[in-house]
């Protein structure tokens, strides 16, 4: 009798999916573990790193792509704008953490690469690819979480794409200019880099805003 | 008390009221943009190293052409940025994996977990030529969304800036072929 309740109690609080889902979490913790003991600790790190993001992706529904297409096509802005909320609390993080890298003598962390026509010419052909397949490459990954067989053809295209790319590549960074650290601050000076940065990042937000507000009265 | 918490209280454990109002709904868009943030921030602090996805991608699909005997591992492409290494030695592998399992997990709480199948041949096509698409364009730019617009313009880098009025321009072409495409 008591054996029945608490089964029933069971299935309604712990049902099948979620079940599931307790399983494979105790099973990534382990998987961390592994990582952390007997190979190394970075990969255990952004083992974890990647679970959350992945977790937070699928939770809050956010897209990338989407983010970029919405305001343009339809007018919705509410996704650009946390993206934008994300780069401005990102914004004063690095900033932070690159000044103090900096002062103690440590290599400066960021995302750097040499200017020049690349960027835009493969920026594009990113962005057409984006909208073709139905999202990018975080969203990719996400919806084949999420268990769309489609992704995974998509996943496959890129990964292609990506090789085809790379054998591609010499050609391609031929186009690089002299400048070859694009940090901001190295190119205008701190200040005004974090000023401008900040100052752009509300000016999108705002925009955005009215954007939305016009489009829907 | 409100009807509504009153009527929730009623028919709810804490339990169940703790997971229908974390978990069952979803979490908003400012919420998930600022989480994305502080993970990010914490993973520079920690290992000092930024968040991308599409550098690995090109490695795995070069490691996959060693092993079937191309010299992938020569090509001049690995001497301009990062490295060359094998797949499970690669963070970024790690990462991505990891999106991938940390999603399942999410949609196997919420018990949405679907498989859900491709629909046409058209669809297939026109999925594996964007993919394709995406992955040469991001190498070609050197970052896709993440490492190329979201990691570049956090790190106050200029290339990220470059990088998002053309991705816009692309997805905006993009959305334009697709219509084409469908009607």
């Amino acid at each position: 009798m008591i054996n029945a309740k608490l089964k029933k109690s069971l299935e309604i609080n712990f049902p099948k999916q979620r079940r599931m889902s307790f399983l494979i979490a105790l099973f990534s913790l382990l998987i961390y573990i592994c990582l952390y003991s007997y190979i190394d600790s970075t990969l255990a790190y952004s083992w974890i790193f990647g679970l959350l993001v992945g977790f937070t992706l699928q939770r809050s529904r956010i897209c990338f792509t989407a983010a970029l297409r919405d305001p343009i096509l339809f007018g919705m802005t509410e996704l650009a704008r946390a993206i934008i909320l994300s780069l401005f609390i990102m914004t004063i993080g690095y900033f932070l953490i690159q000044i103090y890298q900096l002062s103690q003598g440590l290599p400066l962390p960021g995302r750097f690469v040499t200017l020049g026509w690349h960027i835009p010419i493969g920026a594009l052909i990113f962005g057409i690819g984006a909208a073709l397949s139905g999202g990018c490459a975080s969203g990719t990954l996400v919806r084949i979480g999420e268990g769309f067989r489609l992704q995974w053809i998509a996943l496959l295209g890129f990964i292609f794409g990506s090789t085809h790319g790379a054998y591609d590549g010499d050609r391609w960074y031929r186009l690089f200019t002299d400048i070859d650290f694009p940090h901001l601050p190295n190119l205008i000076g701190w200040r005004w880099a974090i000023l401008i940065q900040l100052l752009l990042l509300i000016i999108l937000y705002v925009l955005a805003y009215l954007w939305e507000k016009y489009k829907f009265g | 008390m409100s009807g509504r918490l009153q009527s929730l209280k009623d028919d709810k454990t804490f339990y169940q009221l703790v997971i229908s109002q974390a978990i069952d709904r979803p979490w908003p868009y400012w919420f998930g943009g600022i989480l994305l943030a502080l993970f990010n921030l914490l993973y520079v602090i920690i290992t000092g190293h930024y968040w991308g996805i599409s550098n690995n991608l090109a490695r795995w699909g070069a490691w996959v052409l060693e092993k079937v005997g191309v010299n992938s591992s020569q090509w001049i492409v690995w001497t301009y940025y990062d490295y060359y290494t094998e797949p499970w030695l690669d963070k970024q592998t790690w990462s991505n994996l990891g999106i991938i399992i940390g999603a399942l997990i999410a949609i196997l709480l919420t018990q949405n977990f679907k498989l859900k199948g491709i629909k046409d041949k058209k669809q297939f096509i026109m999925v594996l030529v964007g993919g394709w698409l995406m992955g040469y364009g991001s190498r070609i730019a050197i970052g896709c969304n993440i490492g190329g617009l979201y990691s570049s313009i956090s790190s106050l880098a200029l290339n990220g800036w470059i990088y998002l009025p053309f991705a816009i321009t692309g997805v905006y072409f993009g959305n334009k072929i697709i219509m084409k495409l469908l009607l």
